[in-house]
């Protein structure tokens, strides 16, 4: 026996109604929320699940005979069967709204005890249907005695139609009921592991794909349920809170600020919902169409620009989009103000939004190889990885950058030996075969460079990683532009990075040079060699100061003239012999400009954790004493009051530490401007933490210092 | 915005390339003055008239879509639209995305001269907000979902109030109406972007209106003088831009001696419910001149005449 009492709970459309005097009711609209309700709040899956339409028939459809559909509601906490009874009203505009009284009993496999309780009304034949005027109670549900579940054995008809697919469409001429149904679709539920899913007596139904079985009311309708079905190509299961993410999309893509708890949504739906999942919620809202018809309106430039972040792999198509649209540009504007909405947020999010980051990650780490084949997309990820505020710039530069110079770092065959070296980025695909494809760079120094690599010399070029680019640049055009070797070479004594030798660019003047000096043999005197550099200087213009310092013969001659004069010859040449004390007195008095130092006070953490590490740390495994290191750091900064204790908790630092520091650090390189711009801030192992150490080191282990004045400098 | 056209003169005609043009639209209107049917007649855009500017409209988004389906499944087969639900938060609310190009630039500040005349493409997305949002502005205050529309609103860059032109003795009933609308508007707006409003008279189709469909800005004036005055103030205030349209979902039967292409429903004091008539011969009339005005802030001849 399985004999229980069951709590059957119920709520309606929302309408303002008036009785008329037929007796019968009309509607004067709706209110927004639903009424004679006996549970309050209406669980939020059911409401969910409502929201997205799954009981909903097509407008239109409903007739004065009730249609019933039922479902077992699953996704998202408490399991709830739920029948939904359909009639169209009568309003006083003479339209004919459809309206639904929904029943809930809790738990999955109860839509049979439901059928039963609507079925054993004492109004005789009659179902219970919308009745505004049969007010309920909240906490009073509907309560029923249910007896054993009626299982009646299945026509061979409807038994044969059993074996087709989903959704399967009883032919309207079959008598039928709905036990009958809700029995089909549970055995159809069970065979497909899905929710039980069904409508009985439907003219015509919004997402007809989503049922398992449906009894047509008409032969008209079977006509329209069969063509509605072969329009849509496969049975799409409800997608968990597939409503909340439509809405959050629609939400984040149609204002330009975007709300804090949208994006908490996306966040979290990213954990739960597949990749073809997120491509059909994305058509829906016309990704497609925006792609196929070059629509740029801020709403699908929003829209596209979520779906490269949410499914990276389609951010090569959204860049190729982007460019594609000709002379309008503002769309670039709409993005970055979208991207920077959306980092602002993300900050906002507990746990730092750490899909939304691990997506954007695989973005970054993705369209950079993606160069190789598409380099014509050059111009948009120089767009993508660099421009302030931006969601993919921000994780490249904190991180991937980073990365990849590990990385690169780690090609060098002599540092690959060393055990416990793990690479960061060269396990994803793309890289593991770049990483592959160069490593015969460093086999054999020769080997000839491949032009599929110039797009990604241009693009670390452009987004100032210097190194990285030189490294490029050798390998896809054989040689290094002057400005970068300048940059990378340490004023010409260092010619290659990661273990790989960097040869410099030629200008013609200077091949001329080379010319003459063959031609002339191995030595040639001074004498000729001074006239024809300044020659060249003159011919050259461009970079014609930093040829005169950093040609190979140049510093030859330097070197063959100063050889003995080693402090000179580990400071900079170039600001010893060109910059005035009173220059420097000038550079000190500027003040940081503020949005210097906004983008500085971002990168503080990394600023204060290179400056402890890799400067002060490295220098006392060197030998030397951690708080003489400290103090002739601020003697350098010119500050003795700057509180390095407090600058070493990084992010969590007093804000006026930061900015002390970020003002001294500011100062300090702006002591050479030729060289570089001044930042406020460091990286890891660029010229300014190079350089600092360098000084601090000698400095420190050649006591007492001499007259050294010109303290060095350069970007972080 | 208003210069946009004046801004792409340079664009020159040898660029096959539309130049294009957004616009997030509200569709603001009492119960049954036919913003739905309005959506869905101009998302169908059926018989397109060759001689039309509007050479295509594209549904965007599901929608959209969905509405091409309603014109299709219940207007065209001569049955009524069932109400806009009234359906929660503002992000819930049915959000049509539409793309509208038209033949050329028919402004008199594109150069005339060029050979092929640039192609302009609307881009709008239009908010069909249930015809209760109306009546609650009348009737509720500080209601939560009022405020959240009213948000909504604020961000958009243009509004359509729909009225049934047959509903004139609900006049002083609409300048009600718009005067709480228009001062919430300014109460819940920070930025004091310039937006504009289109008044648009619905069911032009009935005779009285049809014969004044070219003075719509009169026939505002006569029809709704009490809602007229409102928004000039409103316009003469500093509050932005307002212009008058005269539209019909259904069109007309003929050219020489037109008449609606219309069952009648139902009329009263509340209106006209109309059905379409002749689903063959099926022509809208006036639905792109208000998008246009909206995304622009000039007027279309050519869309006027239509």
């Amino acid at each position: 026996m399985n004999s229980a009492t069951i709590k059957i709970h119920e709520f309606s459309t929302g309408i303002l109604a008036e009785m008329t005097p037929d007796g019968r009711w009309v509607s004067h609209g709706f209110v927004g929320e639903y009424m004679n309700k006996t549970v309050d709040p209406i669980p939020a899956n059911v409401e969910s699940a409502i929201k997205n339409r799954e009981f909903a028939v097509a407008e239109g459809a409903s007739r004065d005979n009730p249609a019933i559909i039922g479902r077992e509601v699953r996704s998202g906490g408490q399991d709830w069967s739920v029948i939904a009874v359909v009639i169209r009203g009568r309003e006083d505009k003479g339209r004919k709204p459809s309206l639904y009284r929904y029943f809930l009993c809790e738990g999955a496999g109860n839509l049979w005890k439901i059928l039963a309780w609507i079925y054993s009304q004492p109004q005789g034949e009659k179902i219970p249907v919308f009745n505004p005027f049969e007010t309920k109670v909240v906490g009073q549900p509907n309560e029923y005695q249910v007896g054993n579940p009626l299982v009646v054995p299945l026509k061979n008809e409807l038994q044969y139609l059993l074996k087709n697919e989903a959704p399967i469409v009883i032919p309207s001429v079959q008598p039928c009921t709905a036990f009958i149904v809700n029995q089909m679709a549970t055995e159809k539920a069970i065979e497909n592991g899905q929710p039980v899913a069904w409508a009985f007596q439907a003219e015509a139904l919004e997402q007809p794909r989503s049922f398992l079985v449906i009894q047509p009311a008409s032969e008209k309708a079977e006509q329209l349920l069969h063509r509605a079905i072969a329009s849509t190509p496969q049975y799409t299961a409800p997608i968990t809170g597939e409503y909340e993410i439509k809405s959050a999309i629609k939400g984040l893509i149609s204002r330009e600020n975007v709300k804090l708890e949208q994006v908490q949504a996306i966040e979290t739906a990213l954990n739960q919902v597949q990749d073809s999942d997120w491509e059909v919620i994305f058509n829906a809202q016309g990704a497609a169409q925006a792609r196929s018809e070059g629509i740029y309106s801020p709403q699908m430039v929003r829209l596209l620009t979520l779906r490269a972040i949410v499914l990276p792999e389609t951010l090569p198509e959204f860049l190729s989009w982007m460019q594609k649209r000709g002379k309008q540009e503002d769309h670039y504007q709409v993005s970055e103000t979208f991207q920077s909405e959306i980092k602002s947020s993300i900050s906002g999010i507990a746990g730092n939004a750490q899909n939304f980051t691990l997506k954007i990650t695989q973005g970054v780490k993705l369209i950079i190889p993606r160069l190789i084949e598409q380099p014509e997309l050059l111009e948009n990820v120089v767009w993508l990885l660099s421009f302030p505020s931006g969601l993919w710039k921000h994780i490249y530069s904190q991180q991937v950058v980073l990365d990849i110079d590990h990385d690169l770092s780690l090609m060098n065959p002599k540092v690959r030996q060393l055990p416990n070296l793990h690479s960061k980025i060269i396990h994803h695909e793309k890289w593991e075969k770049l990483a592959n494809d160069v490593k015969v760079y460093w086999q054999d120094r020769y080997y000839p460079h491949q032009t599929q690599y110039q797009a990604l010399a241009e693009l670390f070029d452009k987004l100032e990683s210097p190194k990285i680019a030189a490294f490029f640049y050798q390998i896809g055009y054989g040689e290094v532009p002057k400005r970068i070797f300048a940059e990378v070479s340490n004023g010409g004594r260092n010619s290659n990075v990661y273990g790989l030798t960097l040869k410099k660019q030629v200008s013609f003047p200077e091949s001329l040079l080379f010319l003459l000096m063959e031609l002339g043999g191995i030595f040639v005197p001074l004498v000729i060699v001074v006239p024809l550099i300044l020659l060249t200087f003159m011919v050259g213009l461009l970079g014609g100061k930093a040829l005169f310092e950093k040609t190979p013969y140049s510093l030859e001659t330097n070197q063959s003239t100063t050889t003995s004069d080693n402090s000179k010859g580990d400071s900079f040449p170039a600001q010893t012999a060109t910059q005035s004390p009173k220059d420097r007195t000038t550079n000190i008095v500027d003040p940081i400009p503020q949005y210097i130092e906004e983008e500085a006070l971002k990168k503080f953490a990394e600023t204060s954790r290179v400056m402890n590490k890799e400067v002060v740390n490295e220098l006392v495994q060197e030998g030397l004493d951690k708080e003489q290191i400290i103090s002739e750091l601020k003697l350098l900064f010119q500050d003795r009051d700057l509180d390095y204790a407090d600058a070493i908790k990084g992010g969590k630092a007093k804000e006026t530490t930061k900015k002390e520091w970020i003002n001294a650090i500011y100062q300090y390189q702006s002591k050479n401007p030729e060289k570089t711009l001044p930042a406020g801030y460091m990286l890891s192992e660029k010229s300014t933490v190079q350089e600092l150490r360098k000084y601090l080191k000698k400095k420190l282990s050649n006591p007492p210092p001499q007259n050294f004045n010109t303290p060095p400098g350069g970007r972080g | 915005m208003l210069d946009w056209l004046s801004q792409n003169k340079t664009k020159t005609s040898s660029n096959s390339e539309p130049i294009d043009r957004s616009a997030e639209v509200r569709v603001i209107g009492d119960r049954a003055s036919g913003k739905t049917a309005y959506m869905a007649s101009l998302a169908y855009w059926p018989n397109a008239n060759a001689s039309s500017p509007v050479q295509t409209v594209t549904p965007i988004n599901d929608d959209a879509n969905e509405l091409v389906a309603n014109a299709q499944n219940i207007l065209e087969q001569g049955l009524q639209l069932e109400p806009t639900i009234l359906n929660g938060s503002v992000d819930y609310i049915k959000d049509y995305t539409l793309s509208i190009v038209l033949k050329g630039a028919f402004t008199w500040k594109t150069p005339k001269v060029t050979l092929q005349p640039q192609l302009v493409r609307l881009n709008i997305s239009c908010k069909d907000y249930a015809g209760e949002f109306f009546s609650d502005l009348l009737h509720k205050t500080g209601d939560s979902l009022l405020v959240d529309y009213l948000e909504d609103c604020v961000r958009s860059t243009g509004m359509m109030f729909l009225v049934d032109g047959t509903t004139h003795r609900k006049d002083s009933e609409y300048a009600n109406g718009l005067d709480k609308f228009l001062m919430a508007l300014d109460r819940t707006d920070i930025s004091s972007n310039q937006r504009r409003i289109a008044f648009v008279m619905t069911k032009c189709e009935q005779s009285e209106l049809w014969v004044n469909r070219h003075k719509p800005r009169e026939l505002a004036q006569a029809r709704f003088p009490q809602a007229f005055r409102k928004l000039q103030g409103w316009e003469q205030t500093g509050g932005g831009q307002v212009d008058y349209f005269t539209t019909s979902a259904f069109g007309m039967l003929g050219s020489k001696y037109p008449e609606p292409n219309s069952t009648r429903v139902k009329r009263d004091r509340d209106g006209t419910s109309s059905v379409i008539k002749d689903p063959k011969r099926w022509r809208p009339f006036g639905l792109v001149a208000p998008i246009y005005w909206l995304c622009t802030g000039e007027r279309h001849k050519e869309l006027d005449k239509d």
